[in-house]
C-alpha cells in the first residue's frame, strides 16, 4: 500500500503541492490525469523515490522511497517518459539489468517483446522512439514488481501498439500490483483505468473509481434534450457524436468517457469535490 | 534470507561487474589509447626523425616518462566525467538511482573503479607496453619499470637526472594520497556539473588554489617573514631547514588525507542525495 500524507512538494516558489494525501492500494491501475504542469510526472517521482518531499510523507509498505533502499527498489518500476537509449541490444539491456531484480523473467520479456513485434536483438541506440517505448515497456512488466509507474506509456506508440500495450497490462499484471499510469492519451488506456485521480494546481479534484463515477455521474451519448433536472457538467457536440456528462440523478448506469470526465471536472471543481466527497 | 539494505556481498559482486561494464563501455577505447601513447609517441618521434635527421631515433626513457605523466593526467581528468557523468543526466541518472543496488554499495564501487580498477589498468597497461618496446628495440634503453626497480634495488639514488622523476621511491606514500587527490575533484565535478564537467572543476581547483594561497602562505611563513626564524650558523640553519622540511611533509601528508576523506564524503553525501 502506497500510502501520501500532507505531502507538499514545490519548485522555487510557487508550491506544486499543498497537503495532498491519497492511499493506493493493491490490484489497481490508477490513471492519473491532469492538465500541463500540475505535476503528475513529479507525483511520480516522488513516489518512486527519485526527488524528496519539501513536506510530508510517502510511505510505501512502510518504506520511505527516498531512501532508495534496494528491498524497495526491487519492488517498483519507474517508466519515464524521457528514456535512455543505451549502446547495447535490448536483450542485453534486460539481462544484465535484470540481474539486480530477483522476480525478473527474461523468457516474459522475449514474449512480450514478440507480441510487440520488436526485436531484441536490435540495438537499443538504433531503435526509434517508438521500439524503445515498447523495449523498456516490456523490461518494466517482465520484472514483476509490485509498484510499477508509468509515465505516459503510449507516448510514441502507433495504433497497433497501443492495443498490444494495453493486452499487455492486463495479461502481464500481476493481480496485486498497484500500477500508476499517469497520461494525456485518456482514449489509449480509457478500458484498463480504474481507479481515476485527476490532479488539479495544489489539489486532487478526482479520486474515485469507475464504480463511484457511475454512480454520481451519467454520461449521455445520445442527443437527447431530457436533463430530468440533472445537472450539465460537460456538453459536447461533434459531427456525428455527443457527449453530455451530467449527475446521475436516476442512478443509471453508463460508460465512462474519460475524456469527458477530465472536461467535465476541469469545469466544476468544487462541485465535482462536493459530490465525491459526500 | 532477507538481504541487508545496507551492504550485501552478493549484490555488491553483481553491481562490481555491471560498473566494470559500464566503464569499459564508457572509457574502454580512451583507455587504449591512453595505454598505447607511450607506442604511439614513440612511432612519431622515429617517423619524424627519418623525416628530419635522416635517421630512426627511439625514445629515451626522459621522453617516455613524461608521456606516461601525461596518460595518467588525461585519465584522472577524462575518466570520471565519461565513467560517472551520465549521472547528472535526467534519463540516464534516473536509470541508476533506480537501479536496486545500495547506496554504499554504488559509492564503494565507484571509488574501486575511480582509484584502484581504471588508474592500474591504464598504469599497468602502459608499463606493459613500454616493456614490450624496449625489448623489442634495444635503443630505447631500460624500460620504466626496469629503471625503477633498478633504483629501488640500489637503496639510493643512482642518477640524480633520474631521481626527480621517480618521487615515489621517495614518498611510498604519493601513490595512496596524490593519486586520489587528482582523481576525485574530477569524480566530484562529474556528478556535480551537468556540462563541462572536467573544465569546471578544473576552474573551482584554480580558485581554491588562489584563495589557499593568499590565505596559506603568509600563515606558513609568518615565523620567516616576522624574524623569528634567525640562525646563529649554518649547522643550525641546515637542521632548521632538514626539521621544516619533514614537518612539511607530514602537513602535507596529513592534509592530502584530510582533503581525500573531505572529497570522499562530498561524493558519498552528493550520492545520497541525488534527484532528478
Amino acid at each position: 500500500m502506497v500510502e501520501i500524507k500532507n505531502l507538499g512538494f514545490d519548485y522555487g516558489k510557487t508550491p506544486l503541492f499543498e497537503n495532498i494525501s491519497i492511499t493506493l492500494t493493491g490490484g489497481h491501475i490508477y490513471g492519473l490525469l491532469g492538465e500541463n504542469g500540475v505535476g503528475k510526472t513529479t507525483l511520480l517521482t516522488l513516489l518512486c523515490g527519485l526527488k524528496k518531499p519539501k513536506s510530508g510523507t510517502i510511505r510505501t509498505d512502510g518504506y520511505n522511497p527516498y531512501n532508495r533502499e534496494p528491498s524497495f527498489l526491487q519492488d517498483q518500476y519507474f517508466l519515464a517518459d524521457n528514456i535512455p537509449a543505451f549502446n547495447m541490444k535490448a536483450c542485453d539491456f534486460a539481462k544484465i539489468n535484470g540481474k539486480f531484480r530477483d522476480r525478473f523473467d527474461y523468457e516474459k520479456f522475449i514474449t512480450i517483446m514478440k507480441e510487440f513485434d520488436t526485436d531484441p536483438s536490435f540495438m537499443m541506440n538504433k531503435m526509434s522512439y517508438g521500439q524503445l517505448k515498447k523495449c523498456y515497456i516490456s523490461f518494466a512488466l517482465a520484472c514483476n514488481v509490485k509498484y510499477l509507474y508509468m509515465d505516459e506509456p503510449t507516448n510514441g506508440l502507433d495504433i497497433p501498439s497501443k492495443t498490444q500495450f494495453r493486452s499487455a497490462i492486463s495479461k502481464y499484471t500481476d493481480e496485486d500490483a498497484t500500477i500508476v499510469i499517469s497520461t494525456h492519451q485518456v482514449r489509449d488506456l480509457e478500458n484498463i483505468i480504474d481507479p481515476v485521480i485527476i490532479l488539479d494546481n495544489n489539489d486532487i479534484l478526482l479520486n474515485a473509481s469507475i464504480e463511484k463515477i457511475t454512480e454520481k455521474l451519467y454520461f449521455d451519448y445520445t442527443y437527447s434534450d431530457i436533463e430530468n433536472g440533472a445537472k450539465i457538467l460537460y456538453e459536447e457536440n461533434i459531427a456525428g457524436s455527443n457527449i453530455k456528462v451530467m449527475t446521475n440523478k436516476y442512478e443509471i448506469e453508463s460508460k465512462v468517457n474519460l475524456e469527458a470526465l477530465f472536461n467535465a471536472v476541469l469545469r466544476n471543481k468544487q462541485f465535482i469535490k462536493e459530490i465525491f466527497n459526500k | 534470507m532477507k538481504k541487508n539494505n545496507t551492504f550485501d556481498l552478493g549484490r555488491f559482486g553483481k553491481y562490481l561487474i555491471y560498473d566494470l561494464n559500464n566503464c569499459r563501455v564508457n572509457f574502454g577505447i580512451s583507455m587504449i589509447i591512453l595505454i598505447l601513447m607511450g607506442i604511439i609517441t614513440y612511432f612519431l618521434t622515429g617517423i619524424s626523425s627519418v623525416v628530419f635527421l635522416g635517421k630512426w631515433v627511439s625514445t629515451p626513457i626522459m621522453g617516455r616518462i613524461p608521456i606516461l605523466g601525461l596518460s595518467i593526467l588525461i585519465m584522472a581528468i577524462a575518466m570520471p566525467s565519461k565513467c560517472y557523468g551520465f549521472l547528472t543526466d535526467k534519463g540516464l541518472g534516473s536509470q541508476w538511482l533506480m537501479l536496486p543496488a545500495s547506496k554504499l554499495e554504488k559509492f564503494l564501487s565507484m571509488m574501486i573503479m575511480t582509484l584502484i580498477v581504471v588508474p592500474f589498468l591504464t598504469i599497468g597497461g602502459f608499463l606493459l607496453c613500454d616493456w614490450l618496446l624496449c625489448i623489442i628495440d634495444s635503443n630505447c634503453g631500460q624500460s620504466i619499470v626496469s629503471t625503477a626497480c633498478n633504483i629501488m634495488s640500489l637503496g639510493e639514488i643512482a642518477t640524480e637526472e633520474l631521481a626527480p622523476l621517480f618521487p615515489f621511491i621517495e614518498n611510498k606514500w604519493i601513490l595512496y594520497d596524490e593519486m586520489p587527490q587528482m582523481i576525485l575533484p574530477f569524480v566530484l565535478g562529474a556528478i556535480i556539473f551537468k556540462r563541462n564537467k572536467s573544465a569546471k572543476t578544473i576552474l573551482c581547483l584554480i580558485m581554491i588554489g588562489i584563495i589557499v594561497g593568499l590565505v596559506g602562505t603568509p600563515l606558513l611563513f609568518n615565523s620567516v617573514l616576522d624574524g623569528s626564524l634567525v640562525c646563529s650558523s649554518d649547522e643550525e640553519a641546515i637542521e632548521t631547514i632538514t626539521s621544516i622540511g619533514n614537518n612539511l611533509i607530514l602537513v602535507d601528508t596529513i592534509s592530502d588525507s584530510i582533503i581525500n576523506i573531505g572529497l570522499l564524503v562530498a561524493i558519498y553525501l552528493r550520492i545520497n542525495h541525488l534527484k532528478h
